[in-house]
């Protein structure tokens, strides 16, 4: 599903600014996967899924999606399988358009998009039912300004936008780390919704370490550019995820 | 003021609206000050007057028009190419052009056009005293329902957000860059279209036609807008051609009073720092407004000016 091989990223390098964020990561994803990163900050975890999401080109090693080589593909061609939320939710929607033109955006990603045709009716109730879907009313808003939702909101149409066409692989970098706790486990709580639903392939960073256990089928454990620990199913079951403090130094 | 000169504001109203549609585009859409305004304004004017010194009026329209569209593409590039800042890229584009619009008009700095064909002569044989109206109505009311059409597709859906969000444009698999790219070409070509057809209106080109023109296109949409409290997309494009005539026929009103044309320009810089103003000021109006109101003093008076609220955006 996804390969990475051996990836290097450097900021700044030659300057004394130089962070090496990246310092050698090699992971599998198998299809289906729904794998939990967490790790101190600065760990990497950001520049992990930058480097996969095309945000930049990594220095060294290969990204390999569904075996085909992305490494040196642009980020918004990259973007037609790959859906990507961050913490902020104003980053995946535009505020000035209505909640169904930016669904219309999203439902264009990797389709062969109809430039000159406008919204149609029936595109109008598939929106609806999948926003229902959510429970959050949002499906009697269509024609709202998107600038005019809560954050929580934001956050869950930003999730829909990025899964209304499955992706091969969703990254999801603390998207609920600036919501309300009640609207965060809402959209925790959406995300594995969806990630079921659609079957998709996803990689969450969390700050959260009892979510990170719950949530998926497998976490890894980041530190200083690399990954620290890898636990399955199985083992996270084993592990005390008080145990687990011990990576964040 | 009289009929004639009132007549004379509206056409060159209708005609310079293009220009404040084109800015409808770079400016309100995609959030560009654009410069290469001024240079295209004066490319479309100057390639439409050579081609109509030699017999080709409707060639000069069309020719004209893509001249300034591509020097949009020019901005374009060097605004997504090269990742120049927006204003530096329009500025290099403007100053380019001053040269290709010297060269497009043979060398002169100006060429009359007087006793030839134009549009605008047609217009006024076939429908005598009213031909220059109809033709600068027809121009500017099908450049903006072609614009609120386009704008209505899927196309002119994602130009929109490429200006309100281009991070979110990239993460759907589309090419923030090309949006740009899209939108100076439509934009440039709108106002060079308008430049081609005043030469043809007045009959004359002169290499310095365009100076001030982003200033003036914004004055009047931003007048339009104002006036006629447009902030959607069709509306606002409503708002340029309503705006563009006002500020002609504001400018004609001042020739009547017989401001004297040394001290004309002054006159329309004060116009257009008041048209631009003028939403602060209505607001700061409001919220003193409001302020008042909320200290109940005299009961009456505290409610009937709560009547006077800002008006925020319509909840939905
Ligand atoms: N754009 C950038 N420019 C310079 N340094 C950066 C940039 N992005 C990340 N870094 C550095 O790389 C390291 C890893 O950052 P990041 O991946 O954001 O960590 P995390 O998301 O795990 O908190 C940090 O030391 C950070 O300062
Ligand atoms: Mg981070």
């Amino acid at each position: 599903m996804l390969k990475l091989q051996g990836l290097y990223k450097s900021f700044h390098p030659g300057t004394v600014n130089e962070r090496t964020a990246l310092a050698g990561v090699d992971l599998t994803l198998n299809p289906g996967d729904f794998v939990t990163v967490i790790g101190s900050n600065g760990a990497g975890k950001s520049t992990l899924l930058g480097a996969i999401a095309g945000s930049f080109y990594v220095d060294r090693g290969r990204i390999l999606l569904d075996g085909e080589d992305i490494t040196y593909q642009p980020a918004y061609r990259r973007s037609g399988q790959i859906g990507r939320l961050f913490q902020d939710p104003s980053q995946g929607t535009a505020p000035n358009l209505t909640i169904e033109e930016n669904l219309a955006i999203a439902a264009g990603r990797g389709a062969k998009r109809r430039w000159i045709s406008s919204i149609t009716p029936s595109q109008r109730d598939f929106f609806r039912e999948e926003l229902s879907l959510f429970e959050m009313g949002l499906e009697n808003r269509l024609t709202c300004k998107v600038g005019q939702l809560s954050g929580g909101q934001r956050q869950a149409l930003a999730l829909l936008m990025a899964t209304i066409r499955p992706p091969k692989l969703l990254l999801l970098d603390e998207h609920t780390a600036a919501l309300d706790p009640a609207a965060a486990q809402k959209v925790l709580e959406m995300t594995q919704l969806v990630v079921q639903r659609g079957h998709l392939t996803a990689l969450m960073v969390t700050h959260n370490i009892q979510a990170a256990f719950s949530v998926g089928n497998r976490t890894i454990v980041m530190g200083e550019g690399k990954i620290l620990k890898d636990l399955t199913q199985s083992q996270r079951q084993s592990v005390s995820p008080g145990s687990l403090l011990a990576y964040y130094v | 003021m009289t009929g004639a000169a009132l007549l004379g504001a509206i056409e060159l109203g209708l005609i310079y609206s293009l220009v404040a549609l084109g800015l409808v585009v770079s400016y309100r859409v995609l959030g560009l000050a654009d410069l290469t305004t001024e240079g295209s304004f004066t490319l479309g004017a100057a390639v439409c007057a050579l081609q109509t010194t030699q017999g080709h009026p409707v060639l000069g329209l069309v020719l004209g028009t893509l001249a300034g569209a591509c020097s949009g593409l020019v901005t374009g590039l060097l605004q997504t190419r090269m990742k120049m800042q927006p204003i530096l890229a329009g500025i290099v584009t403007m100053v380019g052009l001053y040269s290709v619009n010297l060269m497009a008009m043979g060398g002169r700095s100006n060429l009359t056009l007087l006793r030839l064909d134009t549009a605008f002569s047609w217009a006024e044989e076939a429908v005598p005293g009213l031909g220059s109206l109809l033709a600068g109505g027809v121009a500017a009311l099908a450049a903006a329902l072609a614009l609120g059409l386009f704008f209505r597709t899927h196309g002119g859906l994602c130009l929109r957000a490429v200006g309100d969000n281009p991070t979110m444009v990239g993460a759907f698999a589309l090419n923030w860059e090309n949006g740009i790219l899209i939108g100076l070409f439509l934009a440039n070509g709108l106002i060079a279209c308008s430049g081609a057809l005043l030469v043809q209106y007045q009959q004359f080109c002169e290499i310095t036609m365009g100076t001030g023109m982003v200033v003036l296109g914004l004055a009047s949409l931003i007048l339009g807008e104002v006036l006629t409290r447009a902030s959607s997309l069709p509306g606002q494009l409503m708002a340029a051609v309503v705006g563009s005539v006002l500020y002609r026929i504001l400018m004609a009103g001042a020739l009547a009073m017989d401001v004297p044309a040394a001290q004309l320009k002054l006159f329309s810089a004060i116009l257009v720092a008041l048209a631009i103003s003028m939403p602060t000021l209505r607001q700061r109006m409001t919220f003193s407004r409001q302020r008042k109101a909320n200290q109940p003093k005299e009961k009456g008076l505290a409610e009937s000016r709560l009547k006077y609220q800002g008006q925020g955006e319509t909840p939905c």
